[in-house]
Order: structure tokens, then sequence, then C-alpha cells
């Protein structure tokens, strides 16, 4: 399992957001690039590969075959995961507006 | 005069310098002229539209189940990338460019991904050849075991060992040392990458 200090990838983060909603590869890869406006392309075989590991990892499950499209969705543990990434992400993002955004004296 | 449509171009890349060939695949699809097949050290070239296209390289062993490989393809098939040459272990990919690149621009997950592969592509061709030069060895050392009535047999297995023999460390320390060495360069410079910044 993931422990609370491992921070996810922006693929694997988006991958698992993307994964909310049943979907299959093709679509995983246009909901990130949507989501971070076109920011984060994620390449076939980076996707292919990741898809791989949170099987394993079983952060994601595969729904039953309905053909040659394969469809994935997060589960209970990968929703977790997501979770405590937030939880991880807000406190970077508060520890760098509190420094930054200091007044200086 | 008609325009020729095909076009057939020699080149040789060593496994480790697969950037460059990707990079040379697509300057020419830029100027129009896109992979269609590929060969030993031979590149066939189509006329199309300037930069329609762009390629890329990746790997697939050819140990890996015709099952997995057949679940790569369809889903690079679902991501509208499609193979268009194979050759060894390398699969050469093409996607249209209006679709947008096939990685994100620093991608270190992705290169260092690439970069094992081919790591490991190149020791397992390396422990097949050696396994092919032990297989010789042994039969040598059984024709001299077996003949050794006869000089001229006993004298010919024992030269065709040392060629054999000498002939295999050259080849290692010549073709394979440099590649694993840039190699390692890449990963370690990839390692490093990934210290600042996934």
């Amino acid at each position: 399992m993931n422990t609370a200090n491992n921070a996810l990838t922006e693929a694997v983060y988006y991958i698992l957001l993307a994964l909310v909603e049943p979907m299959h590869g093709y679509g995983i890869m246009q909901q990130t690039a949507a989501l971070s406006n076109g920011r984060v392309r994620l390449s076939a075989g980076t996707l292919y590969g990741a898809l791989a590991s949170l099987l394993d990892k079983g952060w994601i499950e595969q729904l039953p075959d309905d053909g040659r499209k394969k469809d994935y969705r997060i589960t209970a543990a990968g929703r977790k995961v997501l979770e405590q990434e937030l939880l991880r992400l807000a406190e970077l993002l508060e520890n760098g507006r509190n420094i930054l955004n200091s007044p200086s004296e | 005069m008609e325009k020729k449509e095909i076009r057939k171009i020699w080149r040789f890349y060593s496994i480790a310098d697969y950037e460059k060939e990707e990079a040379f695949l697509n300057e020419m699809a830029r100027a129009g002229w896109n992979l269609t097949a590929v060969g030993f050290c031979q590149y066939i070239f189509r006329r199309g539209n300037e930069g329609e296209y762009i390629y890329k390289l990746d790997m697939v062993e050819r140990t890996e189940s015709d099952q997995v490989k057949e679940s790569y393809f369809n889903f690079l098939t679902d991501c509208g990338i499609r193979v268009v040459g194979e050759f060894k272990d390398w699969i050469y990919l093409q996607k249209r460019a209006s679709e947008g690149p096939f990685d994100m621009k620093n991608d270190t997950y992705a290169k260092l991904r690439q970069v094992n592969k081919v790591y490991s592509f190149s020791l397992r061709t390396v422990c097949n050849l050696l396994r092919i030069f032990a297989v010789i060895v042994l039969v040598l050392i059984l024709l001299q075991v077996l003949m050794s009535a006869n000089v001229r047999v006993a004298e010919f297995c024992g030269g065709a060992m040392l060629g054999v023999g000498i002939g295999s460390l050259i080849a290692l320390v010549i073709i394979w040392v440099p590649i694993v060495n840039k190699l390692r360069r890449k990963v370690n410079k990839l390692i490093d990458d990934i210290g600042v910044n996934l």
C-alpha cells in the first residue's frame, strides 16, 4: 500500500481521477488532457505501463470484458490513495502560499 | 516525368541510437516521406503529405506471449497509433501529427522505460549469443574427443575453439561495451532528472 508520504506522478494522479468514472484507455488519455487543459498528455506506453501497475496494486480494477476495449474503474483502495494525495498536495500548497505570500517586514 | 512514390533508404543505427533513428524518421515525415516498412538497416518510405504523421520507436519482447503483445497492439490502435513496421523486438509506431505528440515533452518516466527496454534487449541478445558460442564450443570439444585419432580433425577443433572464443570476446568488447556504456549514461542522466523533476 501507499504510505502517506508517497507522491503520485502526475500521470497516475490524473489516471486515478479519470477512473472515478469507468473508462477505457483512450478515454483516460482524452480525459487527462481535458482536465489539465492539454498540459498533461499521456503517451500510450506510459498509460499502458501505469494501468498494469495500478491493477497490480489493486488501485484500479478491470470491468468485465465486453469486446476488445477494456474498461477500468478506480477501487476503494485507489480512492483512499487519491484522498491521501489530496492531503499531501494541500500541505504543499498551504506551505508554499504561507511563505511566499507572507508580508515581508 | 512522374514523381517517385516509393523510396528505399539504407541506414545503420545501433540499438543505443534509437533517438537518432526516430529523429531521422520524423525528418523524412516532415519532408513528406512516410515510413511503410522496416527491415535490417532498411527503411521504405511512401510519398505522402508533408508533416502528416509522426513516428516513434517502441519495443515489445518477442518472448512475450502473443496475448500480451496483441493486447498492447490493440491498446495502441485504440489510441490512434498504428504499428507500421517490426524488426526484431523493435516496433515502429505511426500517429497523425494533428492528434498531438506521442509523449509529454519531458516525460522522464517514459524515457526511462524505453532505455530499460533497450537495455534488457541488449542483455538478452548477448546472453543468446553466449549460449550459441557455448554450444559451438561444446560440439567442438565433443568432436575433438571422439575424433582424437584423427590429428587433422583434432587440430581443426582446437583452432576453431580458439577462434570462436577470441572472436566472441572481440565482438563483445567492440560492439557491446560501447552500447552498454551509452545506455548507462542515458539511464544515469534520467535518474538525476527524476531527483529534480518527474
